[in-house]
């Protein structure tokens, strides 16, 4: 993951049926389909196969392609799976079921949620999915926040870019002499130039009439 | 006073958006820019303009030249009352310009008028949306997500409606030659179009004066040309800091000369910019084409 | 955004190591513990937000906008901290040490929202316990730690000490809340496993952290020491003696609220041996379904409770894993120390005058 993907996953290409709904329904669909993932009852495969189902239907409507959600599954699967090998103990004592059979179990379940997830990700831009959540009724400020953030990312790493080839520039040793004082020298310099940035940028937004009210253009 | 594009264009219904106040032709307008006795001390204590005196009638266009840290962008940030700020804040800057928490500070005495009006604290709604100013570095001024909703920006806040404000925000970006472009996320755009979306929403707030810091600064011979034409399109009054002595002769009737925070010379570009013991003792150098027509003289 | 792409940062979280920010994905934890974490979640930052809100006003946006990005595209820096182990700054409690406790809760909520939301870094359903680890816990808890060390401490060696020692507890009881929310429901029994685990993985992590945000901090003290938040000033306006922060002693209420979290942090390391009660342990025992055996040398727990095949893995004891844990835990403690120690020797306890020895930077 690097901010290239961001400025794939935030722009989500694409024109299909599921790009054009609502974000609203796009989020609270995707956040009640997790909670029925979590609902479903330790076990109970039939009921993971039908929301298996929907799920392999909603990824072929996305156009999403389905080697590049796996792949970004696997990276995570670790993770899970030492969550998932970490508490299944106390479940397996509790269901009955064997211990191997509940963390596949996890794992199912949780990877359902995840694509899910990615699912949402893949068909709905970073804008327009904070403009659902603030209909939605998520503070004003938040969404703001948000917004501003993601704009400000890019700008921030492109600065972190320019840093680190300068940097590289004057170093002769191999790796580009990056031991831990130099990169925290780096992400200080970065700190430093983020909040002068911010203090040119409110500057900027107070000379257009900012007064803190979020007016968006959306509706 | 004469207001900026889009309102000075024939479009009815633009001049129905924002109304333009009507000048009585009887009576001396007042100045667009006018300054008298501007004083700024930055934070850490150092003098950065010593007792300013300049004025722009409207219409106008004037060069603001000098060497770094003559006060330029200093002065510039005076127009719209960014600065002088708050002091006193923790994350100060001694040594930016953009140094103090920017809202106004009462004061009991103006040392900046736009078009007659005071930059004081009681009318800085009506200063900010007089005043237009550009920021040498887009990405300080470019903060919304897509272009359409950053040149929107201004015309909400001053109350326009979603559709109004996207219809003006749309005129604005034709104007600066940037149609097609509303929905795109500024860091695809290139370096000289990001600094059009920033005149584009400069420009919608109807300003009767237009502050441009360095606008020819970074940009490549063609966008230079094209953001030169642009400039040279709109009939406000300009006050523009610059380095680029070439774009002030062309654009500018008058430069302004200011090193160490007072004004050492005002009048015709010409004059001030084809002076090289002037030029030369402020840390400028006489401007290539002046430099030619001497040379062929001789 | 192309340039970064080249020079090869990564996810935090997508990378394995010692470095990992651990997202609490969905499922795993119990669905009334989710609920519960999204409501007290939700709560805590729409009070975060009003305090930020208040202080800040129109700037709050803007702020805490940028702050965000920043934590965002650091904690995507790989940092070395040995030969193939890497770690990523957290940032909850840099962010708060700049910007103030509940500015950096809300910072780390935006980079939790993204994470999950964009890159599906953490479950939608876990939001509310990974913000109740990382930005509750670890920004404002972590500032509850690091206000009154500053203020014992004084200057500019206060905040550089202060800010370390607060990373490395904070990370603890993130850590804490971490296992809690995991054990809770399905599994009462696993959770000294879990703590074990939890507990060693984040003494490492927390190091990394402490070690981080010291550099970090540092840094910023030595070039732009105005821009720490202030309610004491480490930067003097005139030359006079640096009597404004040493004659602040420390509240009696702030000096509480830290020593209960340090206790807090430490217990997490400790709490292993509260079980060993002799009941306590068979009854542990009989859960794990293994029996100690003695001619193996004790290791530390395997994540998988019940092997009873003969493997080539020894079948692990339980008090060598306490013993591990403590022993984790007194370490770090140590280390962090050390290091706070030896940064802050750089530091007179007046303060730095403003601007710092290094002029020019980047």
């Amino acid at each position: 993951m690097s901010v290239d993907d961001f400025g794939s996953l935030a722009g989500a290409r694409g024109d299909g049926p599921l790009h054009r709904l609502d974000a609203r329904i796009k989020l609270l669909a995707a956040v009640a389909f997790v909670v029925a993932v979590a609902a479903v009852p330790l076990g109970s495969w039939p009921a993971l196969g039908v929301l298996a189902l929907i799920l392999g239907g909603l990824i072929v409507l996305s156009g999403a392609s389905p080697l590049r959600l796996l792949a970004r599954w696997l990276g995570f699967l670790l993770l899970v799976g030492f969550l998932a090998a970490l508490t299944a103990g106390g479940r397996a004592a509790a269901s009955g079921m064997s211990w191997g059979m509940v963390v596949l179990n996890l794992l199912a379940k949780n990877s359902l949620a995840f694509l899910m997830m990615m699912v949402l990700a893949e068909v709905t831009p970073w804008n327009k999915l904070l403009g659902g959540m603030r209909r939605l009724g998520a503070p004003p400020v938040l969404i703001a926040t948000l917004g501003f953030m993601q704009r400000y990312i890019f700008v921030l790493s492109d600065e972190l870019g320019r840093i680190l080839t300068a940097r590289r520039a004057r170093s002769f040793r191999g790796r580009g002499g990056l031991g831990p004082a130099s990169v925290s020298n780096l992400i200080g310099v970065l700190l430093i130039r983020a909040l002068e940035r911010e203090e040119r940028v409110h500057a900027a937004m107070t000379a257009r009439g900012w007064d803190g009210t979020m007016r968006p253009l959306d509706d | 006073m004469v207001r900026c594009a889009p309102w000075t264009t024939d479009s009815n219904e633009t001049k129905r958006l924002i109304p333009v106040a009507t000048t009585d032709p009887t009576t001396a307008d007042p100045p667009a820019i006018r300054a008298r006795g501007l004083e700024y001390h930055y934070p850490d204590g150092r003098h950065a303009l010593r007792g300013v005196d300049l004025e722009v009638a409207a219409g106008e266009s004037v060069a603001l030249v000098g060497p770094n840290g003559a006060g330029k962008s200093t002065l510039l940030l005076h127009l719209n009352g960014l600065l002088p700020g708050n002091r006193g804040s923790s994350a100060v800057s001694p040594h930016h310009h953009g140094a103090g928490r920017p809202f106004f500070r009462p004061r009991r005495v103006a040392s900046v008028w736009i078009d007659g009006l005071e930059v004081v604290d009681r009318n800085a709604r009506e200063v900010r949306r007089k005043v237009g100013l550009l920021f040498q570095d887009p990405d300080d001024q470019l903060f919304s997500p897509t272009v359409l909703e950053d040149v929107a920006f201004g015309p909400l806040n001053l109350g326009m409606s979603k559709e109004e404000a996207r219809r003006l925000a749309r005129e604005c970006l034709k104007r600066v030659d940037l149609v097609g472009a509303e929905d795109r996320p500024p860091h695809h755009l290139s370096f000289g179009e990001r600094k059009r979306v920033c005149l584009a929403g400069v420009l919608a707030c109807g300003p009767s004066v237009l502050a441009l810091d360095e606008p020819t600064a970074n940009l490549d011979p063609r966008s230079r040309r094209r953001f030169i034409q642009l400039i040279q399109s709109l009939s406000c009054a300009k006050l523009i800091a610059t380095h680029d002595l070439e774009m002030a002769l062309e654009v500018c009737s008058r430069a302004i000369l200011l090193d160490g925070g007072q004004v050492v010379a005002d009048g015709p570009s010409r004059e001030v910019l084809g002076d090289p013991e002037l030029l030369e003792a402020h840390g400028l150098e006489l401007p290539l084409s002046l430099l030619l027509e001497r040379e062929a003289r001789k | 955004m192309g340039s970064v792409g080249k020079t090869g940062f990564e996810s935090g979280s997508s990378s394995l190591g010692a470095g990992l920010v651990m997202h609490i994905p969905d499922i795993l934890i119990d669905s009334r513990v989710a609920m519960a974490t999204t409501v007290a979640g939700a709560a805590g930052l729409a009070y975060g937000l009003r305090r930020v809100e208040r202080r800040h006003g129109e700037r709050t946006t803007s702020l805490m906008g940028m702050m965000a990005a920043f934590v965002f595209a650091a904690q995507m820096i790989n940092f070395p901290v040995g030969p193939g182990v890497s770690g990523h700054l957290l940032g909850g409690v840099l962010s708060a040490v700049i910007l103030g406790p509940w500015a950096g809760a809300v910072v780390i909520a935006a980079v939790l929202i993204v994470q999950c939301l964009v890159f599906q870094d953490g479950g939608v359903t876990a939001l509310g316990s990974n913000f109740l680890n990382m930005g509750l816990i670890g920004s404002v808890g972590g500032y509850a730690i690091y206000s009154p060390i500053r203020k014992a401490i004084g200057g500019a060696k206060g905040v550089l000490a202060g800010s370390m020692i607060a990373a490395w507890f904070s990370v603890l009881l993130a850590a804490g809340a971490f296992s809690i929310e995991l054990a809770i429901g399905g599994g009462e029994h696993d959770f000294i496993r879990i703590l074990t685990w939890m507990a060693l993985v984040h003494a490492v992590i927390g190091v990394g952290e402490a070690l981080i945000t010291g550099l970090i901090v540092r840094f910023v003290l030595l070039t732009r020491p105005e821009l720490i938040r202030d309610d004491e000033p480490v930067v003097e306006e005139t030359d006079a003696a640096p009597s404004a922060e040493t004659s602040g002693k420390p509240g009696w209420l702030a000096t509480l609220v830290a020593g209960l979290g340090i206790s807090l942090a430490v217990a997490v390391f400790v709490s292993p041996f509260a079980y060993d009660a002799p009941d306590g342990l068979e009854y542990v025992g009989e859960k794990f379904e293994f029996l100690p055996d003695e001619s193996h040398p004790p290791m530390i727990p395997s994540p998988m409770p019940d092997y009873q095949a003969p493997l080539p893995v020894s079948i692990p004891g339980l008090d060598a894993a306490k013993v591990a844990t403590a022993a984790a835990g007194l370490a770090g403690t140590l280390i962090v120390f050390a290091l706070a120690w030896s940064m802050s020797r750089a530091f007179s306890r007046g303060a730095p005058k403003p601007g710092g020895t290094a002029a020019h930077v980047g």
